[in-house]
């Protein structure tokens, strides 16, 4: 039985090659991930800026609404300062130390910012925070006097500053100079890696954060010896009212701002679905590859069992070879996985989304999770193959031709109409609010329609064979009639090869068709939206709020409305619970908001909005179940309650945000009141150049700046406006790579199997070049087959998602330059992976493969 | 028109003209005829300085034991294989000489080839297998000669059916229609009844004879059958790669003791 299992092994190697480098990418992907999981969800585990600190305390993230139970949030909410007051009395504690982060930035002699380096934000903080690293003066003094600073030396040597010059910074205040009375780092170098950091003194720190009798955390310094276990047992049970977490170790990473444990959360998300997505591509690409090699064995698994072998043990062969080729692709691929993950760190090192110096240690379970992930997937792929192998009778070995089966077998039948009916249904969902969301459904579906159409296979090929497989005859002579005979009569055949076609053109489709429509969508609904004649937009992090009056007063201008960007969550009217975890809100000037801005309204108007009231999204409303005049119950940044009645209900959404809401509503709840842009609006009769160059002037006064039209500010919006895009090439693209791979492999083992009959043909009288024209035609209705179905399927999911984005229309983009590369790269595949197989089965002596020695 | 009764059987049959081959001209000559495998110490000659000539119009059978190179012989004969040295004449066409795609061509309008088995593309009705060699070629179907082909096999109500659908008899008659469609010099057949019962064998056979004394085609078969070989006009015996014997009369008794005494 094993010699058996071996021989038939050896002669398909070819066969298996194909499967065996379709597990190794997939394992490859996989590994990378969770290896990558593993340490991103560990968290970057030191904390640089909070080095000297024990313990480190901050606001708890859940949140009890009435009758509920505890949720938790991504905010953490700021903490009163007289707690460091209680703390500083518990024993054995050296210092409780209140500390703010806001932005704040120095600007060179030439009036620009200063910039360390791309990783370190610039960062403004008290001077007593300093201990928490902690930072020593390596010259002058600590800051005295509220214009007096001390920066660290990183900041220096890249701006050429020394103690005593007057500079500039910028923050979430006027520009403002102050004087350089020292400079510090830490004990790790000149300045900390992820930040570059600006010590005020504590009363201007605080006012840079908005933040006049709270904190972001207090870090505790302990006497030299203490035990920290204990000292953290006191603490909490000191502070056991209040809402906060006691962090010690390298939990207190996650309160460090520099430490890059928040960004890391995303990444693990992303991640996440990538290996998810992936196991499932895999899952369906095996699948159809072991059950392609099955039918390709047809006639040596029938003599096999002529000779005796039961079902059963064909069951085991046929699965011992799947664990054959998938543990020894296992291993490869975890090999390859290891500079893949390392690959992936560094893209994510470079966008932010990871600390430097962020690593992924080799984590021992990821050898048997992988395994058993990728044992998982082979298995369930060969059962279906599995079963129809059991089902070959022996007298399958002693028929000449292969008997044509069924058409399609019922549980296939069912099962693709299943997955078609699923499809279509997900059609009708309406996507609540954001993009991640829109892009999940749109994913959802064109995988479940896709796979729908694979495994519907033949019922997909004849129609296309029947009509335009005629033109191709028409035009292409007997070759062309041949082609299409062959697909017409033989549908099973060319279904094999078209499923993963479909998946590999359908992903890739989807996935620009996607990217273009999001974008063009907000682009389309925020140049509908934006009336202003001007936008001020920052070229540093933001704008300070009171750069408004300047502009204000400058002839000409008509009206402002600052954009005011903050994070919330809304509470649902219906179940009292949160409607999703992050509404994006923008506090607006409410006099000024008509006039800057034509928002569709569907209930409501500006008329009523004024402080106190809030304009939400079409979407928004309807997920809280509110309408105009109901209230509203927001949770801002700091997680307190504020109520708001809605005013007015739009639709035009796309790229502002949810809710609109007042700023001076917003400003307490707001953590960075920085302004993401200035709309402006100007009188009838004045100039747009002179203002402009007015408001540019500004920028001598040291506010970062510049001023675009409506139509520039548009323009460059459509360029930032998916921030996971990336995420979405690197998952989908994964999908169709797979996918392409499963084709070429396909398309080959497919011509290797039909050796006979194309020799046969030579033989009749075809010559070579006729023979590959004949395939050669093959190939193309394939492509035609695979590439209208998928590029329809994708255009379908997209279509979907526009209609639920944009609340009424659509505004379906489909960017005809990659859907054209991509049918060209499928073309291209696809006659090479067709003819150069033919080709070689031309070559090889005709004696031996038309079995006059048989 | 020439009239000869099938040996063993009294079925007169109609007659069209035969088709006007020079006959003076031999279909196939082979002339020192070798055919090696191998290399170094390894060769194994297949084929020994063959010389022989297959008159138009005849119906020749080649026999032998296993290994005795009759296989080899006609696929050089039809051109399918190169001889190592000699030479195959098609008429005055040195076969061995012709290169891609000319040897194609040349194969699809002059020689018809049936295999013991997979004669027939899958894809294609009977009718589309028949006429394939034709418009492969480019050239116009002649309906008339097609439909006569097809009566003479007695295939003609199962023209659009697929091989599939055919029993193991109804493939070779389409297989032996398809040969003769293009109208060529010389038809090759490999075993042509090896997987055919006793029945239908002996209708196959009735069949080519009946093209040999209608259409006046000339018949190449290879068979270890001696029933089958005592339709041909001569039977060639082959072994070690050499003709060793032949003869005029092929009456099956004959033909098997001389097959006996070759194998001892």
């Amino acid at each position: 039985m094993v010699r058996l299992f071996w021989n038939s092994l050896r002669s398909r190697r070819t066969n298996l090659t194909g499967s065996l480098l379709a597990v190794i990418l997939s394992v490859t992907l996989i590994y990378a991930s969770i290896i990558l999981i593993k340490a991103a969800s560990d968290g970057p585990g030191v904390t640089p800026r909070l080095g000297a600190t024990a313990l480190v305390i901050r606001g708890n993230s859940t949140i009890t609404l009435d009758q509920q139970e505890p949720e938790e949030t991504d905010l953490s909410p700021r903490i009163p300062v007289a707690l460091a007051g209680t703390i500083a009395h518990i024993d054995d504690v050296a210092a409780a130390i209140p500390d703010v982060t806001s932005y704040a930035q120095v600007l060179d002699a030439s009036g620009t910012p200063i910039v360390v380096s791309a990783e370190a934000a610039p960062r403004g903080q008290p001077w007593a925070s300093a201990a928490l690293t902690p930072f020593h003066l390596v010259a002058g003094h600590a800051p005295r006097a509220d214009d007096e600073v001390v920066v660290d030396a990183a900041i220096a040597e890249q701006g050429k500053l020394s103690v005593g010059d007057r500079i500039t910074i910028v923050s979430s205040q006027a520009p403002t100079t102050y004087q350089l009375v020292g400079i510090a780092s830490p004990p790790s170098g000149r300045g900390l890696e992820r930040q570059a950091t600006i010590f005020f003194t504590t009363p201007v720190a605080q006012r840079l954060a908005n933040a006049t009798d709270s904190a972001d955390l207090i870090g505790v310094l302990a006497e030299p010896g203490t035990d920290i276990a204990a000292l953290k047992e006191r603490v909490t049970s000191t502070l056991a009212g209040e809402h906060v977490d006691v962090l010690s170790g390298p939990a207190r990473a996650q309160a460090d701002v520099a430490s890059g444990a928040s960004e890391l959360g995303d990444f693990v998300a992303i991640l996440g679905s990538l290996a998810g997505f992936v196991g499932f591509v895999s899952i369906f690409i095996l699948a159809s590859t072991f059950a392609f090699s099955i039918q390709q064995r047809h006639r040596e698994i029938g003599l096999q069992r002529a000779i005796g072998v039961t079902p059963r043990q064909l069951w085991v062969m046929i699965a011992a070879e799947a664990v054959v080729l998938t543990v020894t692709g296992t291993l490869i691929g975890m090999a390859l996985g290891t500079p893949l993950a390392r690959a992936l760190i560094w893209y994510a090192i470079r966008r932010g989304l990871a600390p430097p110096g962020f690593t992924a240690p080799f984590w021992s379970w990821a050898v048997p999770i992988t395994l058993g992930a990728a044992l998982g997937i082979a298995l369930i792929a060969v059962l279906g193959a599995g079963r129809r192998a059991a089902k070959i009778r022996p007298i399958e070995a002693l028929r000449e031709a292969a008997v044509p089966r069924r058409f399609i077998g019922i549980p296939r039948l069912l099962f693709g109409l299943a997955c078609i009916i699923g499809g279509l249904a997900v059609l009708g969902i309406e996507p609540s609010l954001d993009t991640d969301a829109a892009v999940a459904i749109s994913m959802l579906e064109a995988s479940l329609l896709m796979v729908g159409c694979a495994v519907l296979g033949p019922l997909v090929v004849v129609p296309f064979a029947w009509l335009p497989g005629r033109l191709l005859s028409f035009a292409g002579g007997i070759t062309g009639e041949l082609a299409r005979w062959n697909a017409l009569r033989m549908p099973q055949r060319m279904a094999s090869v078209v499923a993963p076609m479909i998946l590999s053109v359908g992903f890739a489709s989807l996935m620009f068709c996607l990217l273009a429509t999001v974008q063009d969508a907000t682009t389309q609904q925020t140049a509908a939206r934006v009336r202003a004649d001007l936008v001020v937009v920052p070229t540093n992090d933001g704008l300070p709020l009171n750069v408004t009056p300047a502009i204000d007063r400058i002839p000409g201008v008509a009206a402002t409305s600052v954009m005011l960007p903050a994070g919330g969550l809304l509470v649902d009217a219906h179940s009292g619970s949160f409607v999703q975890q992050d509404v994006a809100m923008l506090g607006v000037d409410p006099a000024a908001t008509g006039a800057v801005m034509r928002l569709q309204f569907t209930q409501g108007g500006v008329t009523n909005f004024h402080n106190g009231t809030v304009l939400l999204s079409k979407q928004l409303a309807k997920a809280a179940h509110l309408k105009v005049g109901d209230t509203a119950i927001f949770y801002g940044e700091d997680l307190r309650p504020f109520r708001l009645t809605v005013a007015g209900i739009f639709s035009n959404a796309l790229g502002t945000g949810d809710a609109l809401v007042p700023r001076s509503d917003l400003l307490s709840q707001v953590n960075a009141p920085l302004a993401e842009a200035v709309f402006v609006e100007l009188d009838r009769d004045s100039q747009l150049d002179t203002v402009q160059q007015q408001i540019t002037a500004l920028a001598h006064d040291g506010y970062q700046l510049q001023t675009v039209t409506q139509i520039e500010y548009v323009a460059g919006l459509h360029q930032s406006v998916v921030s996971g895009a990336w995420a979405i090439y690197l998952i989908i693209g994964s999908a169709a790579g797979l996918a392409g791979l499963a084709m070429v492999n396909t398309m080959i083992m497919s011509m290797e199997q039909r050796a006979r009959e194309l020799i046969l043909l030579h033989l009749v009288g075809a010559t070579t070049r006729q023979v590959l024209l004949t395939i050669g035609s093959e190939s193309l209705l394939v492509l035609l087959i695979g590439a209208v179905t998928g590029i329809g399927i994708g255009v379908i999911s997209v279509f979907s998602i526009s209609v639920g984005l944009l609340g009424d229309g659509s505004a379906l983009a489909i960017p005809l330059g990659p859907l054209a590369a991509i049918v060209a790269a499928a073309a291209l595949l696809s006659i090479i992976a067709h003819i150069v197989p033919a080709w070689a089965a031309l070559r090889t002596d005709p004696a031996s493969q038309i079995g006059m020695k048989e | 028109m020439r009239i000869r009764k099938a040996r063993g059987t009294e079925r007169p049959i109609e007659m069209p003209p035969s088709k006007p081959f020079g006959s003076s001209i031999p279909a196939i000559q082979l002339q020192g005829l070798s055919k090696t495998y191998g290399k170094g110490k390894h060769v194994v000659a297949a084929l020994r300085e063959i010389n022989e000539q297959f008159p138009q119009g005849s119906f020749t059978a080649i026999m032998g034991p296993s290994g005795s190179g009759k296989s080899t012989l006609i696929q050089c004969a039809a051109g399918l294989d190169t001889p190592s040295t000699g030479k195959v004449l098609l008429g005055s066409i040195e076969l061995n000489q012709l290169k891609e795609p000319t040897l194609t061509i040349t194969r699809r309008e002059q020689i018809g080839f049936i295999f013991q088995a997979f004669n027939l593309l899958p894809s294609l009705n009977a009718r589309q297998n028949i006429e394939l060699p034709i418009r492969l070629a480019g050239k116009a179907v002649d309906r008339g000669w097609i439909e006569r082909i097809v009566t003479q096999a007695g295939i003609g109500d199962r023209l659009k059916q697929r091989p599939a659908e055919l029993s193991g008899g109804q493939r070779q008659r389409v297989a032996i229609a398809r040969a003769l469609a293009p109208r060529p010099r010389v038809v090759f057949a490999d075993e042509p009844t090896g997987a055919l019962d006793t029945r239908t064998a002996r209708a196959i056979l009735e069949l080519l004879r009946a093209t040999v004394d209608e259409f006046g085609q000339t018949i190449i078969m290879v068979t270890h059958d001696p029933v089958a070989a005592s339709f041909s006009d001569r039977v060639l015996f082959l072994a070690d790669g050499r003709i060793v014997d032949e003869t005029d009369e092929p009456t099956a008794d004959a033909v098997a003791a001389r097959l006996t005494r070759l194998e001892s």
